[in-house]
């Protein structure tokens, strides 16, 4: 049975998706904190991304280390042809469960 | 520009501590993050959550060993406590030693074999380290509010003294053990 994300794992991955090439901890953190208006923990991303990688739907790879960072490297994040399918997938569905709700019609964006 | 420095015990105890996920990455994230948000306590709080989540994403993924760690921490940690009960108080009474020194000596023994125990755990189990030693320290907390009230005579805050502490011991035990390699992916 397909898994189905989380909307924090749904956000990672379009937060990866706006990032580009600049995908990494700190980044995608802020993000969602501005996006969603709550603080998330920096293990609670790390956890997310461990998990989506485990599925394929991510991949990383090491950056070079920094002084700014205490002289270790960035975990970059891409996301996967997989990925992208999922965030589609969940919109499509999210979109679908919305219009649905009469009373809300008009309100999507 | 200036560096802010994080706590650098609370980055000793996340290496220590750090299960699977944590890793150099997060812990750059973490420094990276502190220069703009140059808090103690946010720091702490994070360095908390990357512990609590670690350990309990590796109990999860690797029950048999918490449940190992478990039983081998509280055995290393009951064998020690065990000869000090079972030892006759009028053997003891003959010891030529000021009464003060002799309850020293047995709370020494008390937090010494949880210190211990979590030591060996984090020695057996060191892949696992964080979910082998949070396991250890929630059951030592657990075993000793169900026996201890029945073996001392002690009061709630007294009982929650010790047992806090003893888990501290044993956490405080876990984290001497050397840090391992991280793998990284990529």
């Amino acid at each position: 049975m397909k898994r189905h994300n989380g909307s924090l794992e749904l956000m990672i991955m379009l937060v990866i998706m706006r990032l580009e090439d600049a995908a990494y901890g700190v980044p995608i953190s802020r993000e969602i904190e501005e996006s969603a208006g709550r603080a998330v923990a920096m293990a609670t991303v790390y956890a997310s991304l461990d998990r989506l990688e485990a599925r394929g739907l991510v991949t990383s790879k090491l950056g070079d280390p920094t002084p700014e960072r205490g002289g270790r490297a960035k975990r970059l994040f891409t996301i996967t042809a997989a990925g992208i399918r999922e965030v589609q997938d969940a919109r499509r569905a999210l979109t679908q469960l919305w219009n649905r709700l009469p009373q809300l019609k008009g309100q999507l964006s | 520009m200036t560096i802010h420095r994080p706590p650098r015990l609370a980055t000793w105890i996340l290496r220590r501590l750090g299960s699977t996920i944590i890793e150099d990455a997060l812990v750059g994230d973490l420094f990276e993050a502190y220069q703009t948000r140059p808090s103690p306590f946010w720091y702490w709080r994070q360095v908390g959550a990357a512990i609590g989540v670690g350990a309990c994403r590796d109990v999860w993924h690797h029950l048999p060993v918490a449940l190992g760690a478990i039983v081998t921490g509280l055995f290393a940690a009951a064998v020690p406590v065990w000869l000090l009960i079972a030892t006759p108080a009028d053997s003891l009474a003959n010891v030529p030693l000021p009464l003060w020194i002799q309850i020293l000596a047995a709370w020494l023994v008390v937090f010494g074999s949880a210190l211990l125990s979590g030591w060996l755990v984090s020695l057996l189990f060191r892949a696992h380290r964080a979910a082998a030693v949070l396991s250890l320290a929630a059951a030592i907390v657990v075993t000793g509010a169900i026996l201890l009230p029945s073996a001392a005579d002690l009061g709630p805050l007294a009982l929650g003294s010790v047992l806090l502490l003893d888990a501290l011991a044993a956490v405080g035990g876990g984290s001497l053990t050397g840090v391992r390699e991280r793998t990284v992916r990529g």
